[in-house]
């Protein structure tokens, strides 16, 4: 995890790039490897929701802006 | 006198009567069966006047029934907002009681409030502000066994709840009876935003975005992280104005995204949204009329 911008990599959250490799191409294997692969999240890739039954098979492409973000239940 | 002046006959300047000219009731001086009242019409000129409104408008918000759930800081603002714009008929359902550690963001409620019911406070602060609606207050903890009496025959349901559980159980019922559900919540500096129309179901509904699942980590709430009060004014006044809109028929893209707010860095970003074809709550509805059941996940 980095703050630059190599080209391979993608941005999560708009602060950290990560990089990707065979290892971490698709979107469920990112979720693992940054430890929130759950239930209460919802992620979007490019501004678009990504469904939880696409998220083993979604893969990840160079640029990639992935936001990640949990349920707010307060009122 | 100037145009920007407000005439002493109606309270209406003259740029405003000039815009309303093509708004005004056939009669200035009694009710009509099929119209607005002068009162009503001057009361609510600002609004008829805007795009998309007008008097035809006005007059179905004032046929309009809305089912808000919770009575904390979303509802205060939002019920407050609707009450104002002349919604027919406003429910309000919860069981809570007034705390000392509400009044920073629950601006309806003030020190007499306090260990007094929050629907009745609300509603008695609601008719003050709008003796020409019908506002209705149900003292009650929202739960399956009840829900079908209390959330029906409305046009719009507002989900200002301030946990999961109750979260997932509006969604079920407003999805399951085709109800329009429009979901606002807040904690900290951050809060979400969606619309779940029955007339749009390829959009998804709140359990596409957040299964309830034992999987699930905990939602933030106010309780857990705290929040901003005027987040949550914020928030509410997302809310209430989008439910303006839907019940008026302005056009509106809400139901196909999700709206998250940041109040540290003041960014909206909305993000797009898809039905999940696994969703055990929507996406059964055409084809199963009972959907599975879902872990038991008490707060």
């Amino acid at each position: 995890m980095n703050n630059n911008n190599p080209q391979n990599s993608v941005l999560v959250n708009q602060e950290n790039w990560i990089e990707l490799s065979e290892q971490l191409s698709k979107l469920e294997q990112l979720l693992i490897h940054l430890d929130c692969l759950n239930d209460g999240v919802a992620v979007a890739i490019n501004n678009q929701v990504v469904t939880k039954d696409n998220w083993p098979t979604q893969v990840l492409n160079y640029n990639d802006k992935i936001n990640i973000f949990g349920a707010i239940a307060g009122g | 006198m100037s145009n920007s002046q407000a005439t002493a006959d109606t309270g209406l300047s003259c740029d405003d009567q000039s815009r309303l000219s093509s708004q005004e009731p056939s009669s200035l001086s009694s009710q009509e069966p099929s119209g607005l009242s002068s009162h009503e019409f001057i009361r609510y000129s600002r609004q008829i006047m805007l795009d998309q409104w007008g008097e035809a408008k006005q007059l179905k918000l004032g046929q309009a029934h809305v089912v808000i759930v919770g009575a904390g800081g979303l509802a205060n603002i939002a019920a407050s907002y609707l009450a104002g714009a002349g919604i027919g008929r406003l429910s309000v359902i919860d069981d809570d009681e007034v705390e000392l550690s509400n009044l920073p963001r629950q601006i309806a409620f003030d020190l007499d409030s306090i260990e007094n019911s929050k629907v009745y406070e609300l509603a008695n602060r609601l008719r003050e502000q709008n003796d020409q609606i019908e506002i209705i207050s149900f003292h009650q903890y929202l739960d399956p066994a009840n829900i079908g009496q209390l959330v029906r025959d409305c046009d719009l349901v507002l989900d200002c709840t301030d946990n999961t559980v109750t979260r997932h159980l509006v969604n079920r019922h407003c999805v399951e009876q085709k109800l329009p559900l429009l979901s606002a919540s807040v904690a900290g500096w951050h809060g979400q935003l969606l619309l779940v129309d029955p007339k749009q179901p390829q959009w998804g509904c709140y359990h596409c975005l957040f299964p309830q699942s034992s999987n699930a980590k905990e939602a933030t709430s106010c309780q857990t992280l705290g929040v901003a009060g005027p987040m949550v004014g914020v928030l509410a006044s997302f809310q209430a104005s989008q439910a303006l809109r839907y019940l008026i028929d302005a056009p509106s893209d809400l139901a196909s995204k999700l709206v998250c707010i940041n109040g540290e860095s003041l960014a909206v970003q909305s993000f797009g949204r898809v039905r999940d074809s696994q969703c055990l709550v929507c996406a059964t509805q055409n084809s199963k009329p009972k959907s599975k059941p879902e872990p038991e996940n008490k707060p």
